[in-house]
Order: structure tokens, then C-alpha cells, then sequence
């Protein structure tokens, strides 16, 4: 008996190694989740002639999935991949030539190398806005969404608890019989899920309707993106699995089990938020050790309960050795999560408040009552169960299901963030969504700039900062701002602003609305004399 | 019957017209190279508030200028070099009035008057611009700047303005 765990734990040290060297391997390539940080035209311009292309610049590498041109009148012109060329981190969207003045919507999507789909609309005018903006862009289905989520939940519930179990092998000859059989049902349903994530996914990404599934160019996006690698990591996790399940020689199975629980580390690791913060290699790492050792944890808990029920006696060294193996399974998951959290969370602000935050609070919530599950299992149920105690038996069992349940939910949270923006990235895109017009005065004595932080609806920060012709600063006595939106039946409004040393500047500025307006400068130069600057902004949702 | 109509349609365009909410010159038109008698017509206070000072501006192009004085208001000029000196009849005159300030009156938001002064209008100028002279009216502590020189229909405190016509009797 003695013999045996000592050679088990140093099967176990040569398992870990093998672990961090595949790791670095599958680790390699730097791939990212990518946001826009420019276009050249920049959004709102006014430029005096059609422009031929337009230059998006993204944070990382990114490529296009669904570029659309909507012009003055409204109609929407599809351009082809050939149109939207990828240049490392930057995106060059070829325009048709002939563009009528006015204002147009360059509508696009693309997928940043981590697989997420991101999209944004470029709105420049010709000669001069146009009297109304044209429509904005549909957002995605939502029944494509739901059913995206749903299938990624079976995913990866059969990842933690289908292929994880196959790890059981590494602490117990063989797994008991049932076990098995569920294992590989729930391995069979995963696997039709993880396929339907495919056309799924195509779908989200190119924002069409849940009918087009069988388009090719759907499932050619899929393929393309890092989702579809990730995604079949995930295929090839299921498979091992399967084989480390059925395999008859035990040392062999636990050795193709671990290929099993490197293959869902991957899977996570290769597409995702949390893989694409900086610093990546960091963040990769974490995302891998945090979900290899989750679903190695989640995977021995159906087996463990099934084996208590089945005969007590059998299942007292797969329990022991869970319950030495645990702690070195826990201690990475913790470490790697409160690294996650802590990069994925920034400091501390506003941007904290998001639907990303309220899962994190509703995850760490689940998380207390399983770790005082597990606690309870460990220091106080487990040596009564080797002690044979009846009750003791009976509590663990219920214990450890109720732990299948809690680590189930957990994950039906954590997939819900796919859809939200981790506060970092809330944060980034606050702090980058400053916008600055130039101001052209009627009276040609000096020229100023406006700047709106953080453009949004709601309220603003404004400034206007005026500077002579010859670097000198400009005299004001006053100056007024004026908002005004033509397509809207209402006057303009005037923002109540302070006059600075070195402008003007207005706090709380309330916008009330998304889309073109058109901006009014009055600056009082004299008592008798006055001067005119009129500019386009746009302000976001 | 025809005439009541025009009549009645007449007062309501009138009444309804942007002038009447602003302060205007009369008349509307001038000759260039005569003389011009104008009257800024204060139609009400600031707000509601009483209108206790008129200031006007004199801009470059408008010579030899003269204001009315005006029971019940002090008057006070402020003079300044022409940028082109003036032929006045054979004298050329290089500085003049450049401001007019009627202060010290009390005009009830409620009633109307007229400030009025006179002067010519260069052969400089050109035909059928608008010549503009920026006014601020003064009510206590509240100011409204009729300075706005866009032309722009919309705007909210246009300068009193002059149509420039050809002048009279001769060629130009």
C-alpha cells in the first residue's frame, strides 16, 4: 500500500512536467482579443473629397469578417474579403469609387486572433453631413446568441465533468462501471454540442440569422478564427477522453487522460477574454492552469460519488489519494484565479460597475459554498468514510453532488462572460473614446479644438481650447457652445461652460443622444465683435 | 373687403415677423456716398428687464459721424483714426466718431424709442452688401450684444444692418 503511493506520486511529479512542457508548446503564438483604437478617416469627419480607402487600426492583429458600405440613401453595399485587406493590426478597406457627397457608414466586423467577434461603424461625410444619418447596423440574432451560449455550456460542462473524469484514471484503476457509461454518453452529447458552437459561432460572428447555418462561408469563419482551434482542442479533448475511459491497460489510460486534461487547458487557453490581456504569457498560463485543474478537480467528483454508493471498501484508497492529490489541484486553481481576476478587473473605477462584474460577484459567491463543501469533505467527512462511518458516507455522496451542481453552475456564469466586456477593457475604451473636432473660425484671427470625453450619451466633458494665428493666445471674452441635431425637431441647446486661461470648459455636459450633432462655437472676440465655428461630432450610445 | 384681407394679412406678418423681436436700423436701406439719417428702434428691454444704455459701434466705411442727443440720456462719443480717410467735400477727414453711447435713460420694457445719428457711407463700399452696426443694448446688470454679422436668418442676436444701394446720381 505504502509502495504503491510513492510510486503513484512520482508518476505524478513526471505527469506535471509533461503538463508545463506541453503547455509551453500549445502556448507559443500570441493571440489576442483585439480592439479598435483608430480609423483613418477618423469617425464624424467631414473630408472635402471621397476618400479611397479607410484604415482601421485595432489594438492586435485582426481580420475581416463582414465589411458593409451604407451610403447617403440608406442602402447597404456588401464588400467583398478582397476589399478588406488584413495588415497586422490594421484592416484596409478598399472604398467603390463615385461615393455621392453626404454622409456614409462603413459597418464592419472582424474577429480578433482570440476568436471574438468585434464590430464598429466608421461615419464620414462627403463635402458636407447629410440632413439625416442613415440607419444603424442590426445587432446579431438573438436566437443564434442563446443557442451559441447553450451549446458552449454543454461544452464545457462536458469538458469539466465527462473529460475530467477520465482523469479518475490517474487515481484509480479503473473507473466503476456507471461512471464510465454516463462519462461517455455525456462525452457523446458534448461532442454534437462543441460541432453545433461551429456554425454557431460563424453565425455570431458575421451578425446573420440562425438560418444561414448552412452557408459555407459561415462555417469557413468558424474555421478561421481562433474559436475554431480552440473548439477543436475541445473535439480532441472529448475524443482522448474516450479513449483514456475504455483504454484497458491503467498506466496507459492515465497517461492519455492527462494528454485528455492538457487538450481542455487548451481549449481555454486559445480563445477567450482572460487569454488576451496583457501581459499574455501570463495570462495564458493562468487560463490553462485554472481550467486544466478545474475539470481534473470537477472530473473525479461523479466517479468518487458513484464508487461510495457502489461498495465503501473500494472506494477508500481512490478517496485517500483524491484527498492528497486536491490540495495541489486547488492551489493553482486559486492562485491562477485571483491573478485572472485581478488583471481582468484593472483598478479600481467606474468601469467596474458591468454586467462582467455582477457574474464575477455571483461567481465568487458559488465559490465560497463549494470550497465549504470541499473543506467539510476533506477535514472532516473524509476520515470518518475511511473510518466507516455509515452517515459520513451517505453525507459525502450528497456533499460531493452538491459540488458537481455548484461547479456546473459556476460554469454556466463563467460562459456568460463571452458576452460581456471584461472592466479592463470598459476601462481602456473610456479612457481612448476622447474626441477632438477642429474648430474653423468665420474671423480667420485664430483657430480652436473641441474635445468631448467620454463622447457617449449621458453626461460629458468639454473643452474648447483657442489658439492665435501666431501661437499667441487668442482674446475671449466669451465663449458659447451650442448643440443641435437636424434630423430631431428640436432647437439647439446650449452647454453652460466656464471660461479658463485657457479656454473653456464645461463639466457634466449632458448629451442627450447618440448620433451626428452639429456643434456651434461662438466666441465673443470684443465687445462689438464675435466669431463663428461650426463642426460635426458624433456621440455614441 | 380685398383691402381688410391684405390689411389684416399685412399686421399679421408684421406681427409675426423676426424684426419686430430685435433691435433694427431705419430705414433698412442706404446710398452708398450720401448721407444717412438711421434710427436704431428699441423695440423692448433685455428680458423684461428696462433698457438703460445704447452703445453702438461705428465700423470702418461709415464717415463723419453725428449722433442725436436724446432727453433724459447722457450722450458720449469715442473717436478714432479712419483706416481710409474720408473726402469730406474737399476736406478729408482722418478720424472720427467710432462709438456712440446713449446712458443714463430709463426705457421701459413695454414701450419703444429711437437713438438716432447720422453720417455717410464711403465710395468704397460695396453695392448691395449688408453694412452692419453692432449695438449692445445695456438693461442694469444684463447685456444683449446685437452683434451676430453671419446674416444668418436663425440667429439669435443679428446686428442692425444697412442694404448698400447705389448712389444716387451717379455712375459708378
Amino acid at each position: 500500500m505504502h509502495k504503491r503511493a510513492t510510486s503513484g506520486s512520482e508518476l505524478g511529479a513526471i505527469r506535471a512536467l509533461l503538463l508545463v512542457v506541453l503547455f509551453l508548446l500549445g502556448a507559443a503564438p500570441a493571440l489576442g482579443h483585439a480592439s479598435l483604437i483608430a480609423s483613418e478617416p477618423a469617425t464624424g469627419t467631414i473630408l472635402t473629397t471621397a476618400p479611397d480607402e479607410i484604415v482601421l487600426t485595432f489594438s492586435e492583429a485582426a481580420s475581416a469578417l463582414a465589411v458593409h458600405l451604407i451610403d447617403v440613401d440608406g442602402t447597404r453595399t456588401a464588400l467583398t474579403n478582397d476589399a478588406a485587406l488584413a495588415d497586422g493590426n490594421r484592416i484596409v478597406v478598399t472604398l467603390p469609387s463615385g461615393l455621392a457627397n453626404g454622409t456614409h457608414m462603413l459597418s464592419w466586423r472582424a474577429a480578433s486572433s482570440d476568436g471574438h467577434p468585434i464590430s464598429g461603424t466608421v461615419i464620414f461625410s462627403i463635402g458636407a453631413p447629410s440632413e439625416a444619418p442613415p440607419a444603424a447596423e442590426p445587432e446579431s440574432d438573438a436566437a443564434v446568441r442563446s443557442l451559441l451560449w447553450l451549446s458552449r455550456c454543454i461544452m464545457l460542462a462536458t469538458l469539466l465533468l465527462g473529460a475530467g473524469s477520465s482523469g479518475f484514471r490517474m487515481v484509480a484503476a479503473a473507473l466503476p462501471l456507471l461512471a464510465g457509461r454516463v462519462a461517455i454518453a455525456a462525452l457523446s452529447v458534448g461532442a454534437v454540442a462543441t460541432i453545433a458552437t461551429f456554425p454557431l459561432h460563424g453565425l455570431d460572428a458575421l451578425g446573420r440569422p440562425l438560418a444561414d447555418f448552412g452557408v459555407p462561408e459561415v462555417w469557413e469563419t468558424t474555421a478561421s478564427s481562433a474559436y475554431g482551434a480552440s473548439a477543436l482542442a475541445a473535439l480532441v479533448a472529448m475524443a482522448l477522453a474516450s479513449v483514456a475511459i475504455l483504454a484497458r491497460r491503467p498506466n496507459l489510460a492515465g497517461w492519455i487522460s492527462l494528454s485528455s486534461l492538457v487538450a481542455i487547458g487548451l481549449t481555454a487557453s486559445l480563445s477567450g477574454h482572460a487569454s488576451s490581456a496583457d501581459p499574455r504569457w501570463l495570462t495564458r498560463s493562468m487560463v490553462f492552469l485554472h481550467v486544466a485543474s478545474i475539470a481534473w478537480w470537477a472530473g473525479e467528483l461523479l466517479p468518487l460519488a458513484l464508487l461510495l454508493r457502489q461498495a465503501s471498501a473500494t472506494a477508500k484508497p481512490p478517496l485517500l489519494r483524491f484527498s492528497r492529490f486536491i490540495p495541489y489541484v486547488v492551489a493553482p486553481l486559486v492562485v491562477s484565479g485571483v491573478t485572472l481576476t485581478v488583471i481582468q478587473l484593472g483598478p479600481p473605477g467606474p468601469s467596474w460597475w458591468t454586467p462582467y462584474t455582477y457574474l464575477l460577484v455571483a461567481k465568487l459567491l458559488l465559490l465560497v459554498v463549494l470550497f465549504a463543501a470541499a473543506a467539510w469533505n476533506r477535514w472532516f467527512l473524509t476520515v470518518r468514510v475511511v473510518a466507516g462511518e455509515h452517515m459520513a458516507i451517505r453525507h459525502l455522496r450528497a456533499s460531493i453532488l452538491l459540488e458537481v451542481v455548484l461547479i456546473l453552475t459556476i460554469v454556466g456564469v463563467a460562459a456568460g462572460w463571452r458576452f460581456t466586456a471584461p472592466p479592463r477593457a470598459v476601462a481602456a475604451a473610456v479612457a481612448s473614446s476622447e474626441i477632438h473636432a477642429d474648430l474653423d473660425f468665420d474671423s480667420g484671427q485664430f483657430t480652436g479644438g473641441l474635445s468631448i470625453n467620454p463622447a457617449r450619451t449621458g453626461p460629458n466633458v468639454l473643452d474648447v481650447a483657442l489658439s492665435g494665428k501666431d501661437g499667441e493666445a487668442a482674446p475671449a471674452l466669451s465663449i458659447r457652445v451650442f448643440f443641435s441635431k437636424p434630423e430631431l425637431t428640436m432647437e439647439k441647446f446650449e452647454i453652460v461652460g466656464v471660461m479658463g486661461a485657457t479656454g473653456w470648459h464645461a463639466e457634466d455636459a449632458i448629451l442627450p443622444g447618440a448620433g451626428i450633432w452639429i456643434v456651434s462655437v461662438e466666441v465673443r472676440i470684443s465687445d462689438f465683435e464675435k466669431a463663428h465655428a461650426k463642426t460635426n461630432v458624433v456621440i455614441a450610445e | 373687403m380685398l383691402n381688410r384681407i391684405l390689411i389684416s394679412a399685412a399686421m399679421l406678418v408684421g406681427l409675426t415677423g423676426p424684426t419686430l423681436a430685435h433691435i433694427g436700423v431705419t430705414p433698412r436701406g442706404a446710398a452708398i456716398g450720401t448721407t444717412y439719417r438711421g434710427s436704431l428702434v428699441v423695440g423692448h428691454g433685455c428680458a423684461g428687464a428696462a433698457t438703460t444704455q445704447v452703445r453702438v459701434q461705428i465700423p470702418e466705411g461709415f464717415y463723419n459721424v453725428r449722433p442725436m442727443p436724446k432727453a433724459g440720456w447722457q450722450l458720449e462719443t469715442v473717436t478714432g483714426k479712419y483706416a481710409t480717410p474720408f473726402d469730406s467735400h474737399g476736406t478729408t477727414l482722418t478720424e472720427g466718431v467710432k462709438e456712440i453711447v446713449w446712458s443714463g435713460g430709463e426705457l421701459p420694457d413695454g414701450q419703444f424709442d429711437e437713438f438716432t445719428f447720422r453720417g455717410t457711407f464711403g465710395a468704397q463700399l460695396e453695392v448691395g452688401t449688408q453694412f452692419y452696426f453692432p449695438v449692445l443694448q445695456q438693461c442694469g446688470d444684463v447685456e444683449d450684444a446685437w452683434i451676430d454679422t453671419t446674416g444668418d436668418a436663425e440667429a439669435e442676436f443679428p446686428a442692425p444692418s444697412v442694404e448698400l444701394q447705389p448712389a444716387a446720381g451717379h455712375h459708378q
